[in-house]
């Protein structure tokens, strides 16, 4: 008996990609649908709040961390309490780690794989090939040091992957000074596995065949990111900053007033909203600066700020931002990589400082009200928000994810790849990778954005001509 | 390193908890087992079974006959494409078998309805764990299902 039970077969839908022929077989338009599971924000409703960050956490099982702490930041803004500062050290630095071990699966075991692979055979597009191309031994390093930063989240967070230590006004748990010191040492050589990735990724952000990858798809949209006080980018918190298509400042607010400078536009064929910049306003899927359209994730990031906060990661900052705003979405990838090398040294950083050992871990929360956490998950800004009542129940609870504020550029990126690499009519499995890498740039997390499962879900390719469906590929086999 | 059960699951979806629920069980009752429990899939489930000798994976799935329990053999999984954040678990098998020493894997499936977003197991499903925890014994006890 044959029975498939990954993730995939338990979603109700799956992800699906249209694309649109004209008569000559060639591209006229490509859409890119997402389910929706819905009922998540009916579910909260009346729990106590305090649960939110356990509760919202189990949406996905891409970005737990992620929901967490914009959670968390959710019910300190609720409670009207700052949480300590080695609290608020304790927090970015299981944060880091997070973003650590999640870059790092998608530089070299997903979306990283095509630009090594992008063109090998499918048996060879994964981190296979890539090894056939820079050795076995990477393999092992990836495993352990994914390994390490998922074990200083559990450290910190209390469980593996599952964080249970954020709580309104600061953290749960203490760290002992053995557990920091432990944390150093693993810190120490992510920093290094960070360094020699940096290399393996720059010989091929370097190559010829990149150059030509980043020439696929170029988006003059505006970009979205946290900073902090310097305008560097920062994962775990500080203000919202917008930059237009020429890289000049657009709107810096406090995540509180986040949801004031965007709306949400519906379209019929898709579940998922698009969100766009209210004071520009939506003219369609299209880009520049009269369009309202965003981008978030790494290249949303490092395009929003001046710099990183570390100093490796900012010197390659400095060459990948040297002609000013990258628009090209493999760019993602690159952006990526400095993120992965400042989340590690930023690790360390936090790791070295002895106020984490502190036992002053919380703050004493205030009366329940009306919340807003905005957070850098790795695949972009993710708003939680969340109004109690006076018992501290859920009484209404909303979120923005990272995948659908990137929505209207993932669609663009579709279209624009599917009308680049089919012609024709002529689709065959490499060139529907062409146009699904197209996506991955942006390491989307399907699950997320449609409130659903852990995991992945297959993607359905239906190609349409003028007599109707040409060609349904389910592409999952 | 020697055998590993991981109850896999979202206990927030009702009865795709379930997987959860047996681990809970087998954590008490074989203290010397490892036991884990997670809601993850992909490269980080396979990481997780990474260096064990044997793994038993148990999780709810989706399909007719509620309450059914099924073991599935790793080699009939599908293997999927990569198309978002994630591979699937056949894969992510497969590609850490030419990176590092992989477990044998057994796989107990319990079939649940759709499942959405509901607190606790429905008492059919819930019925099913006695079984379970029985099944998973006995393969950890005798080594029946392995292969290797």
């Amino acid at each position: 008996m044959k029975i498939s039970i990954d993730p995939i077969t338990r979603l109700e839908g799956h992800g699906k990609i249209d694309i649109l022929l004209d008569e000559k077989g060639n591209v006229k338009e490509a859409y890119m649908q997402i389910p929706e599971l819905r009922g998540f924000e009916q579910f909260c409703k009346g729990r106590k709040a305090e649960d939110m960050p356990l509760i919202t956490e189990r949406i996905c099982g891409v970005c737990p961390e992620a929901h967490h702490f914009a959670s968390t930041k959710a019910l300190d803004d609720a409670f009207n309490v700052e949480p300590t500062s080695a609290a608020k050290k304790i927090r970015e630095l299981l944060y880091n780690a997070y973003f650590f071990y999640d870059h790092c699966l998608h530089l070299y075991y997903l979306g990283g794989v095509d630009l090594i692979v992008g063109d090998a055979p499918k048996e060879e597009r994964n981190i296979l090939g890539v090894i056939k191309k820079v050795g076995l031994e990477i393999g092992k390093e990836v495993i352990k040091h994914r390994r390490y930063a998922m074990e200083i989240v559990k450290t910190i967070g209390g469980r593996e992957i599952h964080p249970i230590c954020g709580v309104p006004g600061g953290v749960t748990k203490q760290i002992s000074e053995e557990e920091r010191e432990e944390i150093i040492k693993k810190a120490e050589s992510c920093v290094e596995f960070g360094k020699f990735s940096m290399d393996v990724f720059n010989k091929i952000f370097e190559s010829k065949e990149f150059k030509k990858l980043n020439e696929m798809d170029k988006l003059e949209t505006y970009y979205m990111g946290i900073v902090d006080e310097k305008n560097h980018v920062n994962f775990y918190d500080g203000k919202v900053r917008v930059v237009d298509p020429d890289g000049k400042e657009f709107a810096k607010v406090d995540a509180k007033d986040v949801l004031n400078i965007i709306s949400e536009h519906v379209e019929e064929w898709s579940y998922v909203k698009f969100p766009y910049l209210k004071d520009v306003g939506w003219k369609g899927l299209v880009d520049g600066k009269d369009s309202g359209i965003y981008r978030v994730g790494s290249l949303g990031r490092l395009n929003a700020a001046d710099g990183m906060s570390t100093p490796i990661a900012m010197e390659e900052y400095k060459k990948f931002k040297e002609n000013g705003v990258v628009h090209s979405t493999f760019g993602f990838y690159q952006a990526r990589m400095i993120e992965m090398m400042n989340a590690a040294e930023r690790m360390l950083e936090l790791a070295k400082d002895k106020e984490i050992t502190s036992d002053k871990i919380r703050n004493e929360i205030g009366e329940p009200g009306e919340g807003i956490g905005v957070i850098e998950a790795a695949r972009g800004t993710l708003i939680h928000h969340y109004k109690l009542n006076e018992k501290g129940l859920i009484e209404e609870a909303n979120m923005i994810v990272a995948t659908t504020n990137n929505n209207a550029g993932i669609n663009m990126s579709v279209r624009n790849a599917a009308k680049k690499v089919i012609k024709g009519g002529k689709v065959d499995d490499i060139i529907l990778n062409k146009v699904e890498s197209a996506f991955r740039c942006y390491d989307p997390c399907l699950a997320c954005a449609s409130h659903s499962l852990p995991g992945e879900m297959p993607l359905i390719v239906s190609i349409y001509n003028k007599n109707g469906l040409h060609k349904k590929l389910v592409r999952n086999v | 390193m020697s055998d590993v059960v991981i109850g896999l699951g979202n206990p927030l979806l009702g009865d795709d908890g379930v997987g959860i629920e047996v681990a809970s069980i087998i954590e008490k009752e074989m203290p010397h087992i490892n036991v884990k429990k997670a809601c993850v899939g992909g490269m980080t489930l396979a990481e997780m079974v990474a260096g064990y000798k044997r793994a038993i994976i148990i999780d709810g799935i989706e399909g007719e006959g509620e309450g059914e329990v099924v073991e599935i053999d790793i080699k009939n999984l599908k293997a999927r494409s990569m198309v978002g954040h994630d591979v699937d678990f056949a894969t992510a098998v497969k590609i850490l078998s030419r990176i590092t020493k992989m477990p044998d894997i057994k796989i107990l499936g319990i079939k649940i309805g759709k499942p959405c977003w509901k607190d606790g197991l429905s008492p059919k499903i819930r019925a099913t764990i006695p079984k379970v925890v029985e099944k998973v014994k006995e393969i950890l006890e005798d080594g029946h299902g392995f292969t290797g």
